[in-house]
């Protein structure tokens, strides 16, 4: 799979933490740095609670208030948008990337058919009368793979099914052909079919477009099928970086190998009925704890004793692939 | 059964279960019209029975229910004694009065409060969100009789505007316009205070509404996908908020028409609600009941609005989306 | 067909017992007439004491309507639903309140199937209120059933939103268990939980079904867990099963297309994984 592309996005260094006003702070992200390049699917994978959402959030100033940014740059044609004023990040949501967040029954409103909530993307940010609009949006729906995309329109949320609902709200985050496209868990709660139409979907765009894709999963089959390289978090750092084949061919970090273990054993055939399956040792770490070394540590099966009491740094063992793990340097 | 016809359905039985109650009450009040009469020793008894035998009141309860609620379908609602005319015109055209009263006033309290609710819900902690607050606050507490009183004594005071009545002595030789001028005149005290006392109450379920609706997901979403804050508030926020807020303008309105009995009897306008008071102070059966019907007539006719718009506002109901069984 | 399952004999008489079970949702309109949409139709199965069954199928086949009929949190049109000898499908929620401790459902969703803002003991206790115990027994049994998934007893107090996702579907599961239920119906209660927590949470439930002999109507998309955990595998589509059988069997040797077409695409999926990343180290 080949990554073609400049460098379409930089994050640098990117610490944000969650303040709430009852309870501890919970460390969100712990210093990202990540090069998203042109007309790439990128695949960011962790378990929930790694951050991940938070990142997404992040770049587009989305974060509730009670978040505080503690450090870190996020640049996009050569300006940071951590810097934007809301007006200005108001142009871009939507219109150069967009988001498409989890939980689709939800992301729609409820009293509003669903035709004109897309129409409604295409008003913020595009001058057309009320009918290029209509007739914009009956293309969308059938892009989105809709056959009936005038009697969709009329539809209420409620009338439709998850994955039509699913179909909506990517139908209103490319109405505007965004450059990038950040798609939060897409394929979480559907069934296989519809799982490999979003897919396919959102691949069509990439080639049809060039758009790119930032995918954020917890699945790891979706990113070995569908991204071109995959970065693996955890507890607020990407812990893996690289070529997805390469990865999951030859994971480096402790993380990756026994997350490519879980996933290799999780076979239709083969289990017998009642048999366990294996599993990665270890809780999800606290994220209200602050740890001196690696956060992977207490569950590493591969530990050393230096890992306890220093963070690891990033390291490039191969020119296409980076790793925060001692085991390669220092 | 539609959703309509039922509703529809229910409130002419709460009509009629209205009416047995008038009726029990009313009989139940102590003294009758005729009491003053009967004191009065150049009226002999027999007149006062005979009296009472016209106008139906020498007959037991049951049968003079019975006889009204016959009437009543084909729209005759009995006699009144003090007017010595029917009641049904009687009503009717005092009922005109109220019901401008009452609408100018509820119009007047939902263009207030709409935009007032959901910029202070959009601004909430903020200079504006503060003083709503605490602006609607005072006006809740503040007995609507006291509000009344104290800005009738400052319009008569400094003479700002004409009150009493709904037109001055002398309008027959006025033009159209004038006539027209005069009325919104003396309108204008009246609604103010209706508008007051309404305004407070629902600015702070709109904001409520409009508070919790700004949290959700979808809500997110659209602000996500660039929606600009105007119409993200008024567009997408406020039809789904209006929704709890619906259901109380047909409290709303209905309790406009009945409520306005106070501020029409301190302004002197000429609306049902001094009508209504004489009649049951002296007693005048038929009258009083026909008032009372009237009032329910018109609660019950708010909430069917109110459930119209409902059902205009809320695809949810429209598809029966929201019937668990 | 309970006799050739795998495993019959670790199973018991039969639990729940379904006949013709069928519902239909009314889409209506304001002013005028309503339209029926079927969405179960005819549905028939049995499962025994001790014993999975897993429904699987597309989106909108109608697996959730059939569970929460189950659940009678829906009331079917028609058909049984034989539960423990009694046929639960007509009966009014009064009659219904003692048998419910019975049945229990775990949901997909945990944020919207608990109220985040109660502590994990309101929430746990909460199946126990309505069945009338005593304060002390609540917090005895709550402390219990908080040890057997794998939670802190101490974490009683906090509420549920401090909990990860994977912990409050732990929650949902103790919730569930409070009332020593003699089923549990996960309803995609997996789907949304990250993969390695949903291998915890999936050994989790097998160890409790084998401590409590429970059985389990498992709804489900994953084939994976379904081939790991479901000694029954039904297919469903549009409204109607289409095929079942032990689950190994059906795997094996697919008859209706719609379970071939489900198989055929999660082992795509599957070989996708290998395929992609090529032999491992």
């Amino acid at each position: 799979m080949q990554t073609s592309g400049d460098s379409f996005l930089q994050i640098r260094g990117l610490r944000v933490t969650y303040c709430p006003s009852r309870g501890d702070d919970v460390r969100a992200l712990n210093g990202i740095r990540l090069e998203i390049r042109r007309s790439e699917i990128l695949g960011i994978l962790g378990e929930s609670g790694c951050g991940k959402s938070t990142l997404a959030h992040a770049i587009l100033g989305l974060l509730p208030p009670h978040a505080r940014i503690g450090a870190g740059e996020v640049f996009w044609q050569g300006r940071d948008l951590l810097r934007f004023p809301e007006s200005e990040l108001r142009t871009i949501r939507g219109r150069k990337i967009s988001l498409v967040s989890q939980q689709p029954a939800l992301s729609l409103n409820p009293v509003m058919c669903v035709g004109n909530q897309v129409g409604e993307v295409l008003r913020a940010h595009v001058p057309s009368t009320s009918r290029e609009r209509k007739e914009r949006v009956c293309e969308l729906l059938r892009e989105v793979g809709f056959e009936q995309p005038t009697t969709i329109y009329d539809a209420y949320p409620h009338q439709l099914s998850g994955g039509q609902r699913q179909r909506v709200v990517i139908a209103q985050s490319v109405a505007c052909r965004p450059a990038l496209l950040i798609a939060d868990e897409p394929t979480s709660k559907v069934d296989g079919l519809l799982r490999s139409e979003i897919v396919g979907l959102l691949s069509k765009l990439r080639e049809r477009y060039g758009t790119t894709i930032v995918v954020i999963t917890h699945d790891p089959t979706l990113c070995a099928t569908f991204a071109d390289r995959v970065a693996l978090m955890y507890a607020g750092r990407i812990v893996e970086l690289g070529n997805s084949a390469e990865v999951f061919a030859r994971p480096l970090h402790p993380y990756t190998r026994a997350l490519v273990a879980l996933v290799r054993s999780s076979t239709i055939a083969g289990p017998s009925t009642r048999e366990h399956f294996p599993r990665i040792e270890g809780e999800s770490p606290d994220p209200t704890a602050v740890s001196i070394g690696c956060s992977f540590e207490p569950g590493c099966a591969e530990r050393m004793e230096v890992c306890a009491l220093r963070c690891p740094e990033d390291v490039a063992p191969e020119p296409t692939r980076s790793v925060n793990c001692f085991k390669y340097g220092e | 059964m539609s959703y309509l016809g039922r509703r529809v359905i229910r409130a002419a039985f709460l009509l009629v279960g209205v009416s047995i109650l008038c009726f029990l009450f009313t009989e139940m009040a102590p003294g009758s019209f005729f009491d003053e009469m009967r004191l009065n020793p150049q009226i002999s008894p027999e007149t006062i029975s005979s009296l009472r035998a016209r106008y139906g009141l020498d007959q037991p309860l049951v049968v003079r229910y019975g006889r009204w609620l016959r009437s009543a379908l084909h729209a005759d609602f009995g006699y009144s004694i003090a007017y010595n005319a029917p009641v049904a015109p009687l009503l009717w055209s005092r009922a005109k009065n109220t019901l401008l009263l009452a609408t100018t006033g509820m119009l007047l309290t939902w263009l207030i409060s709409i935009p007032l609710g959901v910029w202070a819900a959009a601004r909430s902690g903020r200079m504006l969100d503060k003083s709503v607050r605490v602006a609607s606050s005072l006006l809740v507490s503040i007995p609507e009789v006291v509000i009344a009183v104290a800005l009738l004594a400052i319009v008569v005071r400094w003479r700002v505007l004409p009150v009493g009545g709904m037109t001055s002595m002398d309008n027959e030789g006025l033009s159209q316009w004038a006539r027209l001028q005069e009325i919104a005149s003396r309108m204008l005290l009246p609604t103010i205070i209706l508008t007051l006392g309404e305004t407070a109450i629902i600015v702070r379920h709109l904001r409520a509404s409009v508070l919790e609706v700004l949290d959700t997901p979808f809500v997110q979403a659209a602000r996500g996908l660039g929606i600009g804050r105007t119409r993200l508030l008024f567009r997408h926020v406020l039809p789904v908020a209006a929704s709890p807020a619906i259901s109380l303008l047909g409290f709303s309105l209905a309790g406009l028409l009945s409520g306005s009995l106070l501020v029409e009897v301190i302004c002197g306008w000429p609306g049902l609600g001094p009508l209504i008071l004489d009649a049951t102070l002296s007693r005048d059966f038929y009258l009083v009941i026909g008032g009372i019907m009237l009032s329910a007539l018109f609660m019950v006719g708010g909430n069917l609005v109110a459930d119209i718009m409902l059902l205009a506002c809320d695809p949810r109901i429209r598809t029966g989306a929201l019937d668990a069984r | 067909m309970a006799s050739n399952i795998p495993g019959s004999e670790r199973q018991g008489h039969p639990l729940l017992h379904v006949q013709k079970l069928s519902k239909h949702y009314v889409r209506g309109r304001g002013w005028g007439k309503s339209v029926a949409v079927t969405a179960v139709c005819d549905v028939d199965f049995e499962i025994r004491s001790g014993q999975t069954l897993a429904l699987v199928g597309a989106s909108g086949a109608g697996k959730s309507t059939v569970a929460r009929c189950v659940a009678r949190l829906e009331r079917p049109d028609s058909g049984e639903i034989w539960l423990d000898g009694t046929d639960i499908a007509r009966l009014n929620l009064r009659d219904l309140l003692p048998i419910r401790s019975n049945t229990q459902m775990i949901f997909q969703d945990t944020e919207t199937s608990m109220n985040p803002r109660f502590s994990a003991a309101e929430v746990i206790e909460e199946p126990l209120r309505i069945q009338g115990a005593s304060r002390s027994e609540r917090r005895d049994i709550a402390t219990a059933v908080m040890r057997e998934v794998g939670l802190r007893a101490e974490w009683l107090k906090r509420p549920v939103l401090e909990f990860s996702g994977g912990q409050q579907q732990r929650l949902a599961i103790a919730r569930a268990l409070s009332t020593r239920p003699k089923m549990l119906i996960l309803d995609e209660a997996l789907s949304s939980l990250d993969l390695s927590t949903q291998a915890q949470i999936a050994n989790l439930l097998l160890d409790l079904q084998s401590a409590h002999s429970m059985a389990y109507l498992l709804i489900s998309h994953d084939l994976t867990l379904v081939a790991r955990m479901a000694d029954v595998l039904s297919v469903m589509s549009d409204g109607r099963i289409v095929e079942m059988g032990a689950t190994q069997q059906v795997i094996a040797d697919p008859k209706h297309v719609q379970t071939q077409r489900l198989l055929a695409s999660a082992r795509a999926a599957e070989s996708k994984f290998d395929l992609a990343s090529g032999a491992s180290a």
